[in-house]
């Protein structure tokens, strides 16, 4: 379980993956998180607001 | 090397990286709460961010300078103070040109400070070489995360408090990277890594300069990672666009952005893992060259409700592979002393990339009406970018070869 070769990390990797589209395909909301900000990720900078969403309230 | 045996620095990195990222990728909901209040319209908000981005990529290799010269910890720690102080300040703006101050040159430089140069420069002093890109894959993994991690909470906060307050809440949760950034201490580099064969004092930052200026492969780096810059504008400006415009189902498209997401994370650190197994350079080719078979299978099949996720896992898996690549190359010709300030520049000239990207894309789209030749463009620009790579010569300079013999 604690082996280093590259065939145990890919498979350990592969099996995390796994997980998580499981876990996202069962939730909407998750899904959602991951669309609006998914092409902003990373060291870019991307403009966030034009992802903007309506927010949720405020006083 | 199990990544659990990494030192206590590479975690706390990731935990900066969460914090500092994952809050700026939150900006984006206090747009219209922020104009609201001051009954501006968008304009000064969307300048103040613009101001921000811009600022991040000027500051971005004099603060990776300063890491090196006084240590990431003290650069995390006052990157992190001018973050607060930025939100804080924002918060409590009277006038909504004070944005422009706070929001977008505090922090803009706490952002320079705190983010994938300044933590990649601490972790490749204290990881081995033969793991550093996996450490590095594992560090862009997590910023990654952090970018979605830390929106739900966010979100939270705008619902139950007024927007003022959750800067504030924003703010002190900058103070927590001052914590972070207690625990990132850097022994002094060995001898190995400072001192020339003739036992010269350690190299300076002038030298450092001199030396990555005169290397013929630097300067490849530096072009490679323009195009990735210029070449992931594209994707992320016309992706969620272009979507939409095949007609799918806004569920079907959401699903393949939020695989766009996933992927970009598990992409990252298997790159990186990658990268220490076999020679970076012919990885980042393999990386550049599966970029434009997705993008080319993208434009030529039909995006179907079927497809449409596993090309946006395909893409995102070759998103952010590029970052541990690039430093990782960079940390092996170079060393780890200067890897902040030699990055930093590699990264800025990723960020003029991105600016020119975004500029020509919609010129492009204003002149032509269509997204093809942008599609188009992006996969030659993938292949220049694959064969920049081939004559890098990647081998330690000559200063770090004679000092390990």
């Amino acid at each position: 379980m604690n082996s280093q070769s590259l065939r145990a990390q890919l498979l350990r990797m592969g099996l995390l993956l796994a997980v998580v589209l499981v876990v996202l395909h069962n939730s909407p909301a998750l899904q959602q998180v991951f669309a609006r900000q998914a092409v902003k990720a990373g060291c870019h900078q991307q403009e966030s607001v034009s992802s903007a969403s309506p927010h949720a309230g405020h006083h | 090397m199990s990544i659990f045996r990494f030192p206590l620095l590479v975690w706390m990195g990731i935990a900066t990286l969460i914090f500092s990222l994952g809050i700026r990728q939150s900006f984006g909901i206090f747009m219209m709460p922020v104009s609201e209040t001051f009954n501006t319209g968008r304009e000064f908000f969307s300048l103040a961010i613009a101001l921000q981005n811009l600022l991040f990529g000027v500051f971005q290799p004099f603060v990776g300078m300063a890491a090196d010269r006084w240590g990431a910890r003290w650069i995390i720690s006052l990157g992190a103070l001018a973050y607060a102080a930025g939100l804080y300040l924002t918060s409590i703006a009277a006038q909504p040109e004070w944005m422009y101050l706070t929001l977008g040159a505090l922090v803009g430089l706490g952002l320079s400070a705190t983010s994938y140069v300044i933590v990649l420069g601490a972790v490749a002093k204290v990881v081995p070489p033969e793991h550093t890109a996996k450490a590095f894959g594992l560090t862009t993994a997590a910023g990654s995360f952090g970018m979605f991690a830390v929106i739900p909470g966010a979100q939270a906060l705008l619902s139950a408090f007024d927007w003022q307050t959750a800067l504030q809440v924003f703010a002190m949760a900058c103070a927590v990277m001052v914590g972070f950034a207690s625990f990132m201490k850097v022994n002094k580099p060995s001898s190995s890594e400072v001192t020339n064969s003739a036992g010269a004092s350690e190299q300076t930052l002038r030298e450092a300069l001199r030396e990555a200026f005169q290397h013929k492969g630097y300067w490849f780096i530096h072009m490679g990672f323009f195009v990735c810059g210029f070449h992931v504008m594209f994707i992320a400006t016309h992706l969620p666009s272009y979507l939409a415009d095949k007609g799918l189902e806004a569920s079907v498209a959401a699903l393949a952005l939020a695989y766009v997401g996933i992927f970009n994370i598990f992409g990252s650190y298997f790159w990186g893992v990658m990268g220490d197994r076999f020679d970076k350079r012919y990885v980042m080719t393999s990386l550049y060259i599966a970029r434009s078979l997705v993008i080319l299978a993208f434009v030529t099949l039909p995006v179907t409700s079927s497809t449409a996720a596993l090309f946006g896992g395909a893409i995102g898996f070759c998103w952010l592979g590029t970052v541990p690549l690039t430093s990782g190359l960079v940390r092996q010709i170079f060393g780890a002393r200067y890897l902040s300030t030699l990055y930093g520049l590699v990264f800025l000239t990723h960020q003029i990339g991105s600016f020119l990207g975004a500029w020509a894309g919609g010129r492009i789209y204003d002149y032509y009406g269509s997204y093809e030749p942008i599609w188009w463009a992006t996969v030659v620009l993938a292949l220049i970018a694959a064969i920049l790579h081939l004559p890098i010569n990647a081998r330690p300079v000559p200063r770090l070869q004679l000092a390990a013999a």
